[in-house]
C-alpha cells in the first residue's frame, strides 16, 4: 500500500478518525497495531509472519534480560536472530552467487544452488528498529516494555514501518506509552508535510525517473551527456523520492499525534562530506553511529583505528542498501571520501578560505559520482556508464526544460531555505498558500496516475 | 546515545496554520470543481452535421458528456451503441444518424455511438458520463457479436485486454478476464465520479496524445506544453485508426466464420445490455432498441441456426418487457464491411426499413 494512491487514502480515512475516537482508550494500540498489520500485510500476508517472528523474538530477548542476570546471551540472542533473518532474506541469493562466481574464476567447475527468495518489502528498516529496543535496553537506555501490543506497534506503526526514519525505542516507543495530544496545528502541520512530500515524490521523483529509468537501462544506447544529466537527475531522484516518503511518514504520524524523527535536512546543501552524512538518512546515519561505529571505537582508539572504523562502517552501510556489489562500492566511495577529507574539512583554509557554494558543488558533484554506482544495475555498467560520460560524443540529451526548471526552482528554494531570506519567503502567509495551492494543483493537473514504489521499498 | 533525537518540523517546510489550510483548501476545491465547468466556455464545441465524437477522442468521455448534453439540450433523439452506431467504415455522411436525418428531413437523430463501447462499458458510460440524457428519447443498439465468443463475452478464464475497461463494473459483477489489482478497481471507482478526473482526461487525450504532462514533456522536451493546448478539438471525420478497409467483406478476403456463442442466460453482455435498458428506462429515458442486422451471411449454417435462436431470445424478453424494438431482416451482403458493420448504403438501406417499421413510427411519432 503506498501512501500515494486512493487504496492508502481509503485506508487512512477509516484508520484515522477510529484512532481519533480510541486514542484515549485501551483500544489505542490494539487498533494501531491492526491497521499497520493490514498495511503491510497487504502487500503479501505472508509477510506478516515475519514481523511477528522478529517482533516476538526481541520482546522475549527482553524479558529474558530483565529476569536473568546475564543480560550479554539475550542481547546476542536478538542480534543474531535478527541479522540472520535479514541474512538469509537479503544476502543468501548474494553470497551464493559470488562464491560461485569465485569458484569459476578459479576454475572449480561447482556451484552452489543459488535460494530464490523473495525479499519481504521493508525488512531492513523493521529489523533494525527493532533490534535498537533490545540493544537500548541491554545497554540501560530503554526501560524493559511490559506490554506486547505497544512494543509490536512500535516495530510495525504504519506511516514509518517500511522505509522508515528507523526510530529509536527511546523516541517513539515512550510516546506510545502517551496519550497522543492532537491538535488542530497539529492536523494543519500533518498536512503540510504530506503535501510537500507528495509533491517530491509524485511531481519531482517519478517525473525524473521517467529520464533515468532508460538512460540507466540501456546505457549503451545513450550519449555521455544524457547519461551525465540522467546521473544528476537520479541524484534529485532519490533524493525527493525518500525524502518525500519521510515527510508523508511524519505527516501522518504528526497528525496522529505521533513525532517522527527528521530524516533529511537539505543533504545537497553540504559543505562536507561529514556534513553530508549528518543530513542524508539521518536515522540510518545515526544508527550506524550508535550501534556500529561507535561500538567499534569511534574515534577513541587513535587515528588508524577512527579511519578504519569510519571506513567499515560506511561499507557496512552501503551493503545495507542492498545485496550487490554496485552498494559496497558506493559505500567503500564514500567512506574513500570520508576518510580523504576528514582531516581537511577542519582545516581554517577549508573552513574559511573557500566559498560555501563551492564546498556545496563539490560535495554535490562527489555524492553524485557516487550515485552511478548506486544505481547502475552492474558493476560493469556503471564503469560503462563513467566511460561513456567523458569519452561519447555529447548527442542531444533531449532534456526536458520543464525538469530542469524544477530542479533549478527546487534548487533555488533549498538555498534561501538556509540563508536570510527564509524568513521573507516563508514569513508570509499569502506566499506559504500559494505555495501550498501550487503544489496540491500541480499534482493534480501534471501528474499521471501511476504508482510508482519508493526506491528505498527494496531495501 | 550521542546525540538528541532530531524531533523539528522539517527541513525545507512549507508550514501553513488551520486558517491558512482552510483558505488553501478551498482555493485547490474552488480549481479543481470549477475546471470541468468552465473548460467548456474557453473550449467551444463546433458541432458539425451529423457530428459524431472524433475517433481520437474515443476515451475522452469529459467530451462524449459534453456531446450528450449538446445533443440533450436541443431536444434530438439519442442513438447510443457501438462502433456499428458510431460507423466505424464510413464518413459521419454515411452514418445511421445521417440517413435517419435525412429522412426526417431535420437534424432529429445524434449519433453518441462510441468505438469499441461494449454493453459492459455502454452500461458505466451511461451511468457515469451520460446523465444530461436523462428524460430523453433514446435508440440502443444491440450488437450481439459482443456475444459471439467467451472472449467476447469477457468469460475468459485468462487475463484478457479489452476495450474501455475504467467504463465496467469494477467489483460486481465479477468479469473473469479482468485482473485489475484491487487497488486500481479501487482507484477507478473513485475518479470516474470525480468530473475533474474526467477533464484532465479529456486535455490529455485531446492535446498530450492521452500522455500526463510529465510523460508527454520526456517525449517533447523542448516543447511549451501551453502551446499544446490548441483548443482545436479533432474533426468527427478523422478516420479510425488504423484506416479500415470499407469494401465489402467478400472483397476484403474474409471467409465464413462459426462463432461459439454465448448461452444468452449465460451472457454477461446480455446482463449488461438489460442493465442498460433498465437504467435509461430509470432515468425516465423512452427506450427503442434495435438488433443487429447482424452479417448472417457470413455466418456458417449452424452459426446462423445459432445466432438466430440468440436472436429470438432477445425478442421474446423486449417483447416480455415491453421495450419497443425492432430486428430488421439482414441486408444485402455487399453492404457489409464485416461481421457486423454495414457500409454507408446499407446505413441508408437500414434507416429505410426503420421509418418503414410501425413500431418506430409509432416511437418517432412521440417523440418529445
Amino acid at each position: 500500500m503506498l501512501f500515494h494512491t486512493w487504496v492508502f487514502a481509503v485506508f487512512f480515512l477509516i484508520v484515522y478518525p477510529v484512532h481519533l475516537a480510541t486514542r484515549r482508550t485501551r483500544l489505542k494500540l490494539p487498533w494501531l497495531l491492526f491497521a499497520s498489520y493490514v498495511f503491510y500485510g497487504w502487500w503479501n500476508p505472508l509477510y506478516l509472519l515475519l514481523i511477528v517472528a522478529s517482533t516476538s523474538a526481541d520482546y522475549l530477548a527482553v524479558l529474558g534480560m530483565s529476569r536473568s542476570r546475564r543480560k550479554k546471551p539475550w542481547v546476542a540472542l536478538s542480534v543474531l536472530m535478527n541479522l540472520g533473518m535479514l541474512g538469509f532474506f537479503k544476502y543468501a541469493g548474494f553470497v551464493t552467487q559470488s562464491i560461485n562466481d569465485l569458484f569459476a574464476t578459479l576454475g572449480i567447475r561447482y556451484a552452489v544452488p543459488v535460494p530464490d527468495i523473495l525479499l519481504p518489502v521493508g525488512i531492513s528498516f523493521f529489523v533494525f528498529q527493532s533490534m535498537t529496543y533490545t540493544i537500548d535496553c541491554y545497554r540501560g537506555q530503554m526501560d524493559e516494555e511490559p506490554n506486547f501490543i505497544r512494543y509490536a506497534t512500535y516495530v510495525s506503526l504504519f506511516p514509518q514501518l517500511v522505509a522508515g526514519p528507523i526510530e529509536r525505542s527511546t523516541n517513539l516507543l515512550r510516546q506510545l506509552r502517551e496519550t497522543p495530544k492532537i491538535t488542530r496545528h497539529d492536523i494543519a502541520d500533518g498536512l503540510s508535510l504530506f503535501l510537500v512530500g507528495l509533491f517530491k515524490k509524485r511531481a519531482l521523483a517519478d517525473y525524473l525517473a521517467m529520464y533515468v529509468d532508460p538512460a540507466y537501462t540501456r546505457p549503451d544506447q545513450h550519449g555521455g551527456l544524457a547519461l551525465l544529466l540522467a546521473t544528476v537527475a537520479f541524484g534529485w531522484q532519490i533524493y525527493f523520492d525518500f525524502a518525500g516518503y519521510t515527510d508523508m511518514a511524519r505527516g501522518l504520524g504528526r497528525m496522529m499525534g505521533i513525532r517522527i524523527m527528521l530524516n533529511f535536512n537539505n543533504p545537497y546543501l553540504a559543505t562536507g562530506l561529514g556534513d553530508f552524512w549528518r543530513r542524508w538518512h539521518i536515522s540510518l546515519s545515526t544508527w550506524f553511529r550508535d550501534y556500529v561505529y561507535l561500538p567499534l571505537g569511534g574515534n577513541r582508539k587513535g587515528e588508524v583505528r577512527t579511519y578504519a572504523n569510519m571506513a567499515a562502517t560506511m561499507v557496512i552501510s552501503g551493503l545495507w542498501h542492498g545485496a550487490k556489489w554496485t552498494f559496497v562500492i558506493w559505500g567503500a566511495l564514500h567512506a574513500l571520501g570520508r576518510v580523504a577529507t576528514r582531516k581537511l574539512e577542519t582545516t581554517r583554509f577549508y573552513a574559511e578560505r573557500i566559498p560555501t557554494t563551492v564546498k556545496r558543488l563539490l560535495v554535490f558533484a562527489f555524492v553524485t559520482f557516487a550515485w552511478i554506482f548506486f544505481r547502475a544495475r552492474t558493476v560493469g555498467d556503471a564503469w560503462l556508464i563513467i566511460r561513456r560520460i567523458f569519452s561519447s560524443a555529447w548527442a542531444d540529451p533531449r532534456f526536458p526544460l520543464l525538469a530542469l526548471g524544477l530542479i533549478v526552482g527546487v534548487w533555488a528554494y533549498q538555498w534561501i531555505y538556509e540563508s536570510r531570506l527564509r524568513a521573507a519567503l516563508l514569513g508570509s502567509s499569502p506566499v506559504r498558500i500559494a505555495l501550498a495551492v501550487f503544489m496540491a494543483l500541480y499534482i493534480a493537473f501534471c501528474c499521471g496516475s501511476g504508482d510508482k514504489a519508493f526506491i528505498y521499498f527494496q531495501f | 546515545m550521542s546525540d538528541k533525537i532530531d524531533l523539528r518540523f522539517g527541513s525545507n517546510d512549507l508550514r501553513l496554520s488551520p486558517r491558512e489550510w482552510v483558505i488553501a483548501l478551498a482555493i485547490i476545491l474552488a480549481v479543481l470543481g470549477l475546471a470541468p465547468v468552465v473548460w467548456p466556455l474557453v473550449e467551444p464545441l463546433r458541432l458539425e452535421p451529423d457530428h459524431r465524437l472524433p475517433f481520437s477522442l474515443g476515451h475522452d468521455y469529459y467530451t462524449y458528456a459534453r456531446l450528450c448534453r449538446a445533443a440533450a439540450s436541443k431536444g434530438k433523439t439519442l442513438v447510443v451503441g457501438d462502433s456499428v452506431v458510431w460507423g466505424h467504415y464510413v464518413q459521419t455522411g454515411g452514418t445511421l444518424t445521417h440517413y435517419l436525418n435525412e429522412l426526417a428531413g431535420e437534424e432529429r437523430f445524434a449519433n453518441l455511438g462510441v468505438d469499441g463501447i461494449q454493453p459492459a462499458a455502454m452500461l458505466g458510460l451511461v451511468e457515469h458520463h451520460g446523465g444530461a440524457i436523462r428524460n430523453r428519447d433514446v435508440i440502443l443498439h444491440c450488437n450481439l457479436l459482443w456475444m459471439s465468443s467467451r472472449q467476447a463475452d469477457l468469460q475468459d478464464t485468462k487475463e484478457r485486454p479489452f476495450s474501455h475497461p475504467t467504463l465496467i463494473p469494477q467489483f460486481w459483477p465479477r468479469i473473469p478476464c479482468y485482473r485489475e489489482s484491487f487497488g486500481e478497481r479501487l482507484g477507478i471507482v473513485i475518479e470516474r465520479r470525480l468530473p475533474f478526473h474526467a477533464w484532465k482526461k479529456h486535455m490529455q487525450i485531446a492535446y498530450f496524445r492521452g500522455c500526463d504532462l510529465a510523460s508527454w514533456s520526456i517525449e517533447h522536451p523542448y516543447d511549451c506544453p501551453v502551446k499544446a493546448v490548441t483548443l482545436q478539438l479533432p474533426s468527427p471525420n478523422e478516420p479510425p485508426s488504423p484506416k479500415p478497409d470499407a469494401r465489402p467483406w467478400t472483397q476484403q478476403g474474409i471467409t465464413k466464420q462459426s462463432f461459439d456463442w454465448v448461452e444468452l442466460k449465460a451472457s454477461l453482455q446480455w446482463r449488461f445490455f438489460r442493465d442498460t435498458v433498465a437504467l435509461l428506462q430509470g432515468r425516465g429515458n423512452r427506450v427503442f432498441v434495435i438488433l443487429g442486422p447482424f452479417n448472417e451471411h457470413m455466418l456458417t449454417d449452424d452459426s446462423r441456426a445459432a445466432y438466430a435462436a440468440r436472436k429470438q431470445a432477445v425478442e421474446d424478453w423486449l417483447k416480455a418487457d415491453g421495450v419497443p424494438h425492432f430486428i430488421p431482416d439482414p441486408l444485402p451482403s455487399a453492404l457489409y464491411a464485416d461481421a457486423s458493420h454495414p457500409l454507408a448504403e446499407g446505413y441508408r438501406l437500414l434507416a429505410k426499413q426503420l421509418f418503414d417499421n410501425e413500431a418506430f413510427v409509432t416511437f418517432h411519432r412521440r417523440l418529445r
